[in-house]
């Protein structure tokens, strides 16, 4: 009987530890067998191509969310920062290096005021970001007016550049994944970060600084929506009103997916943000190669992102569980927690 | 004193809102000593610690190492100071791993790079001089208490601590884990580190340190070397004259109202057995963790049992009764009020009525009657002299005292056959405290039947007609109060029988 439950147990773990990746070659298996063009190399190239700008969003969201804090409005952080930038390439003749520069620059600034406005006002992240939302799309809105902005010809080239058969904005956005993943695993702010998300009050006493870290977070989140959005527009090649509108729904779903705990404290950006938006992204890619009609997509994506949340609330079970598990043996630790407060 | 003290604490004052804390409290500590810091809950121990810890700051007073003052303002400030706590319950990072959580501010490497070999070599290290087998790259959530306080410990050799501070280091330890701390600790103090060991089991005082300190309501009421001190004294100087100032109640118990037995849950609650009686109030006395609060929580169905009965004295006679009906009888006042006893952001008002709301729901289309909601609150808020606005002030803004009144007013509308309280005193102010204990008394006097945990001695003894004892999930004693003595007093205080 106790062995039983055992194995199920183990089972179980590697069902939730592994089930993003069953969930991705079921998906694989099906698409590739239902069209030949799935697997083709110019396929696979278009998703990745296609999800480099959410690999970004969602590598910067992660740090937010591994302390415990949220971050939605990246979305339009992105339209911000690059509707300035390209305003400024297209009508000012400013030059494409700094450009990019202020771009960036811009999303750097927003995640400074989300992060002044969360960590050191004390506004709750949701309101903040949500406020934060709004008021740059509007920002964006007013800035193109409406209308839809080509990248000049001069800098065109850069939306088919390659190197050895890499689209240029795929390397940068692995590149980035990979300086992240680096900042969360090797560096004390990584582990901080991490360390606020586990014990917000613990890290307040034994001296993490609390603020700090979360406003770095927030400072990281904008900038990687300004870098994020450079290469929506690379791969585009304009800007227009409807940007950045469905990243808010991928950039959670794909952080979720990946094994992002939205209470904080669990997640990582490899393999986690790259897995997670790949896989949003591949199950889009695979709809529009079988032709399915678009009012399809949002249906098969909304079912993604429950069955992600089911999957994220079943580990959370999991580590309550192994915790209780816990209480009966070494005689009731989460009382006496509870007693101690 | 000859030479300087290690560690010199004078004149040390700290007043919170309503209550005086510590005052005029001087300790020395030498090298290699260990000194033991007891007294009741509610004494002082645990904001003298935090003061120490730079957790809180203290109002007056000064703290001297080496004859040097020092300003403690924060956590890392006593880190410097070579001052490293072991906490009861350490708190380490579920996600991290054990060498993270080691260093975890203070990580080798350079500019913010973690040079995780070095560390993890160093982490393995420390554990060594702890003889800890531990993995230093197993996440912490996967490890138990004794290795988490194991890796307090090893962190704080590591940072070369002077004075290292024992919170009720083995009240969930084995016997194993316990007999490897007091090794280390007496290898600290051969190393010429000062130690300071707090702890409820006055035996373990009473092996371990060199010196002991008795606080008593913010103020050290004894000093003196161990060999000295006897058991009886150190209960004797940590309660006062409390012993003596027990009053009889002159109540009489009646029939019997409710039969627990055998009551098992896991390890927490173990085979327990009781009866309360009619017009009784019932002390539920143990530490932290014996099961106190678990034993209501599996009374009123809020966790699950694994066997055991519970009758309910209904209807003239005992029936069977399951935990999800039990509160159809029987009130709760829970530990936490804020959390889990309070509609916080309710008026008094739907508070009161909140576990009876069917005797405010007139009409047939089940609307609740208003005006009659309002008219139960004002009777509550008489009858138990609740001080508020009216019945709309939020329950939030009440004082603690009077939150627990009202808490206590919602499930007296039930009339209750058994009222379970949890702590019901603490964090209130000693004004409200006597309040809470008269309507207690006049509950009891009425009829119903009463069972109250509480840690502090002198609650239970000017409270209770009868004690039980709870130790590891089982009950260890079942004592009328008169037969409360000293010599039972000290055995609760061991949290042994």
């Amino acid at each position: 009987m106790v062995g039983r439950r055992k194995t199920l147990e183990i089972e179980k773990r590697f069902v939730f530890s592994y089930g993003i990746y069953i969930v991705f070659a079921v998906l694989v298996i099906v698409y590739a067998i239902s069209s030949h063009a799935f697997l083709s190399l110019s396929n696979i190239r278009d998703i990745f191509m296609n999800s480099s700008d959410l690999l970004i969003y969602v590598a910067g969201l992660t740090f937010v969310v591994l302390t415990g804090n949220i971050d939605v409005s990246f979305g339009s952080t992105a339209f911000a920062s690059v509707a300035i930038g390209i305003v400024l390439l297209v009508n000012h003749g400013v030059s494409p290096v700094l450009a990019i520069l202020v771009t960036i620059a811009f999303g750097m600034v927003v995640g400074a005021v989300n992060g002044v406005l969360v960590a050191y006002v004390g506004i709750d992240p949701l309101v903040t970001t949500l406020g934060m939302l709004f008021f740059l799309r509007g920002l964006a809105l007013n800035i193109i007016k409406g209308s839809q902005i080509e990248l000049p010809n001069s800098v065109a080239g850069v939306t088919t550049a390659s190197f050895a058969g890499v689209p240029l904005i795929v390397m940068v956005a692995v590149v980035i994944l990979v300086v992240l993943q680096l900042l969360l695993r090797k560096t004390q702010f990584g582990r901080h970060v991490i360390a606020v998300g586990c014990d917000r009050r613990g890290a307040q006493q034994v001296g993490i600084r609390v603020r700090r870290i979360t406003f770095i977070t927030f400072v990281l989140s904008g900038t990687c929506a300004g870098v994020g959005g450079i290469l929506a527009v690379i791969n585009i090649g304009s800007v227009q009103s409807a940007m950045g509108q469905n990243a808010l729904f991928a950039g959670v779903a794909a952080l979720v997916v990946g094994g992002t705990s939205l209470f904080g404290g669990l997640g990582s950006v490899l393999p986690g943000a790259l897995v997670g938006s790949l896989l949003l992204s591949a199950t889009q890619n695979g709809l529009s190669v079988l032709g399915v009609s678009p009012y399809v997509y949002p249906f098969v994506e909304g079912l993604v992102i429950i069955v992600a949340m089911y999957m994220d609330g079943l580990k959370n079970l999991r580590i309550r569980g192994s915790r209780s598990d816990e209480v009966i043996s070494t005689q009731s630790f989460a009382t006496k927690t509870l007693e101690k407060e | 004193m000859s030479g300087k003290a290690l560690l010199e604490l004078r004149h040390i004052s700290k007043h919170f809102a309503g209550s005086q804390a510590l005052s005029d409290v001087s300790i020395e500590l030498n090298q290699g000593e260990v000194l033991g810091l007891v007294g009741a809950n509610g004494a002082g121990k645990s904001t003298l610690m935090n003061v120490l810890g730079g957790v809180i700051t203290k109002d007056a007073g000064s703290i001297l190492i080496d004859g040097h003052e020092i300003s403690l303002t924060s956590p890392s400030a006593a880190d410097r100071a070579g001052i490293a706590f072991v906490h009861q319950e350490p708190a380490l990072f579920s996600m991290l791993t054990v060498a993270e959580n080691m260093f975890v501010t203070d990580y080798p490497g350079k500019w913010g790079w973690i040079d995780r070999a070095r560390m993890v070599e160093a982490c393995a290290r420390h554990l060594h001089t702890v003889d800890s087998q531990l993995d230093p790259n197993t996440l912490a959530r996967d490890i138990g208490i004794g290795d988490s306080q194991l890796i307090e410990i090893a962190r704080a050799l590591s940072q070369q601590a002077r004075i290292v501070l024992f919170d009720e280091p083995t009240s969930s330890l084995t016997v194993h884990e316990k007999e490897r701390l007091f090794e280390i600790i007496r290898s600290l103090k051969n190393s010429g580190t000062g130690v300071i060991y707090i702890s409820h089991f006055l035996d373990e005082v009473l092996d371990i340190c060199d010196r002991v300190v008795v606080l008593r309501n913010g103020k050290v009421v004894a000093k003196s070397p161990v060999s000295e001190m006897s058991m009886a004294r150190l209960v004797e100087e940590m309660l006062g004259r409390q012993l003596e100032s027990t009053r009889q109640s002159g109540r009489r118990a009646g029939d019997v109202v409710l039969q627990v037995e055998s009551l098992s849950r896991g390890n927490v609650l173990r085979n327990v057995s009781f009866t309360l009686h009619e017009n009784e109030v019932v002390g539920l006395w143990g530490l932290l963790g014996s099961g106190r609060s678990e034993l209501f929580r599996a009374l009123t169905g809020l966790d699950p049992i694994d066997r055991g009965h519970i009758r309910m004295r209904i209807g003239g006679e005992l029936r069977p009764i399951t935990p999800g009906n039990f509160l159809s009888r029987a009130g709760y006042v829970t530990e936490n009020r804020r959390d889990d006893g309070l509609f916080a952001k309710m008026s008094l008002r739907p508070n009161v009525t909140a576990a009876s709301l069917w005797n405010v729901i007139r009409s047939r289309l089940r609307f609740i009657d208003q005006a009659g909601e309002r008219h139960v609150a004002e009777e509550v808020m008489q009858s138990l002299a609740i001080k508020a606005s009216g019945p709309e002030a939020l329950a939030e803004t009440l004082s603690g005292g009077n939150q627990q009144k009202v808490i206590l007013g919602k499930w007296l509308q039930r009339q209750p056959t058994v009222i379970l309280m949890d702590e019901p005193t603490r964090g209130v102010d000693v004004g409200a405290k006597a309040e809470i204990h008269r309507l207690i008394g006049e509950l009891a006097d009425q009829g119903t039947s009463i069972l109250i945990a509480t840690s502090e001695i002198e609650e239970l003894m000017s409270l209770s007609d009868r004690v039980l004892v709870i130790s590891r999930g089982h009950i260890v004693t079942d004592i009328t109060r008169d037969r409360v003595e000293q010599e039972s007093l000290m055995r609760f205080a061991m949290g042994e029988a």
